[in-house]
């Protein structure tokens, strides 16, 4: 390579990793806590044991939740019922109008064993929830969202040239050098080399799922501009609906056309996942992966009858097994044991960058070359 | 590199080899782990742990003979 190529790569590192490097340490301290959402909300008390049920008790029946739900919220229409991945609950969610946005939404849990309702989780408090906003809008809606993302783009542009500018420093010394005993700068130095250059793939995978991650909104837009009007398309112009079919016999059409799966959540005609003539019932496999993906099923509400179902696109199916990869939740707690100690590996690269470039920021340029050419060493070194 | 070593330039393969090795490791790891499910997801996990297995016994090697230099 040769020197203005080392000196412009050298530039592009540094910018690209100093402008982001605030928000993602940020990001990398809200995350912490949030690979561990499920052990942290067992031990908050934000998901309340269930009761013990008696031996005869008969499971619920959707429809006789939605009317209990209903009646519990006078004046409000039902937008969704979610399932619990991991616990007989289903939650149902009630809203001002059908397109009220999340925030005014207000979500009722049962018990799908006998009925009963439970205590509502803790909507937008807490300090989970805190860590969620922080980590995935910093609190500033889409704007923050996307923001977010922009910086994802300079952590992987970082990276490229991290190991662009990694090969001119290597190229006297052994992988894994790390001299401690000598300056404190050339020790940080070779620690931020080599944690940097031993976490490049973790880097890199939850970089890119992260920018993937913050287009959420613009893909789930995209989907219903696309494949959800398509399926949708024969009813653009059917008369309102009057009253709606049972949720019950939507879920059992959909179950029947769709084999050893089950059902993750049912969108209401009118909501942003539906049409307003269907119900939107997705449903995920068993399999690793496929429980990851969902798939839609369009009900007509007005007379119970499966009307269309598909696999979601490629780039939706992206977007579903981005989030695992993000947050390193699908191995067990061994992974996620893993995945904070790496998490604190990228703090320490990120921190010995600050670090390394508040040492030598007032240097000029070509000392700075200098070093990165000579493995950290003196200039004068041949 | 104290200037008593005998100069050694490296390839842009002998630079990388390990790194390509533990990304390799680390990559294939987090993938397998994704694909299956039970016991054999501790193995992956360990897998993707690759860096963490150079760089812990790196970090206390260098501190502990910083530390016998210093005594």
């Amino acid at each position: 390579m040769t020197p203005v190529a080392i000196r412009r790569w050298y530039v592009v590192h540094k910018w690209s990793s100093l402008i982001p490097t605030v928000f993602l340490i940020v990001l990398c301290a809200t995350g912490l806590p949030l690979i561990f959402r499920d052990e942290l909300q067992d031990m908050l008390g934000d998901e309340a044991p269930l009761p013990a049920v008696a031996a005869d008790a008969v499971p619920a029946r959707l429809d006789e939740l939605v009317s209990r739900a209903l009646a519990a919220r006078p004046g409000e229409v039902m937008q969704f019922l979610s399932f619990s991945d991991d616990r007989p609950v289903v939650f149902a969610t009630t809203a001002p109008t059908i397109d009220s946005p999340p925030e005014r939404a207000f979500v009722q849990p049962f018990d799908l064993r006998s009925g009963q309702a439970l205590a509502p989780p803790p909507l937008r408090r807490g300090f989970l929830y805190v860590m969620l906003r922080l980590h995935e809008d910093l609190f500033l809606d889409l704007p923050g969202q996307l923001f977010l993302g922009l910086m994802g783009i300079l952590l992987v542009l970082a990276i490229v040239s991290g190991v662009v500018v990694y090969a001119p420093f290597m190229r006297r010394l052994d992988f894994g050098t790390l001299r401690l005993g000598r300056s404190r700068r050339l020790g940080w130095l070779d620690i931020h080399n080599l944690a940097g250059i031993g976490t490049v793939a973790w880097l890199s995978v939850v970089g890119v799922t992260g920018i993937i991650n913050t287009l959420n909104p613009v893909i789930v837009g995209i989907w219903r501009a696309g494949q959800l009007a398509q399926m949708t398309a024969p009813y653009r112009n059917a008369p309102a609906l009057k009253a709606l079919s049972s949720v019950d016999g939507a879920v059992a059409a959909t179950l029947a056309a769709t084999a050893g799966m089950k059902v993750s959540f049912i969108a209401f005609p009118g909501t942003r996942f539906s049409s307003s003539h269907h119900y939107a019932v997705f449903v995920r496999g068993n399999e690793p992966v496929s429980s990851r993906l969902l798939k839609p099923a369009l009900i007509d509400a007005a007379t119970g009858k499966l009307t269309d179902i598909r696999q979601m696109p490629l780039y939706v199916r992206i977007l579903f097994l981005s989030e695992p990869l993000h947050f390193g939740d699908y191995g067990g707690i061994v992974l996620k044991i893993v995945w904070a100690c790496l998490d604190l590996t990228a703090i320490a690269v990120l921190g010995s960058g600050i670090y390394l470039w508040l040492g030598r920021r007032r240097a000029p340029h070509e000392r700075r070359l200098a070093e990165l050419i000579n493995g950290g060493e003196p200039a004068n070194t041949p | 590199m104290s200037g008593t070593e005998p100069l050694v330039r490296r390839s842009t393969w002998g630079i990388f080899r390990f790194p390509v090795l533990i990304a390799t490791i680390s990559g294939c790891g987090l993938v397998l782990a994704l694909l299956t499910e039970g016991p054999i997801d501790v193995l992956w996990s360990c897998a993707v742990a690759a860096p963490l297995f150079v760089l812990g016994p790196g970090v206390l090697r260098a501190l502990f003979a910083a530390a016998k230099r210093k005594t």
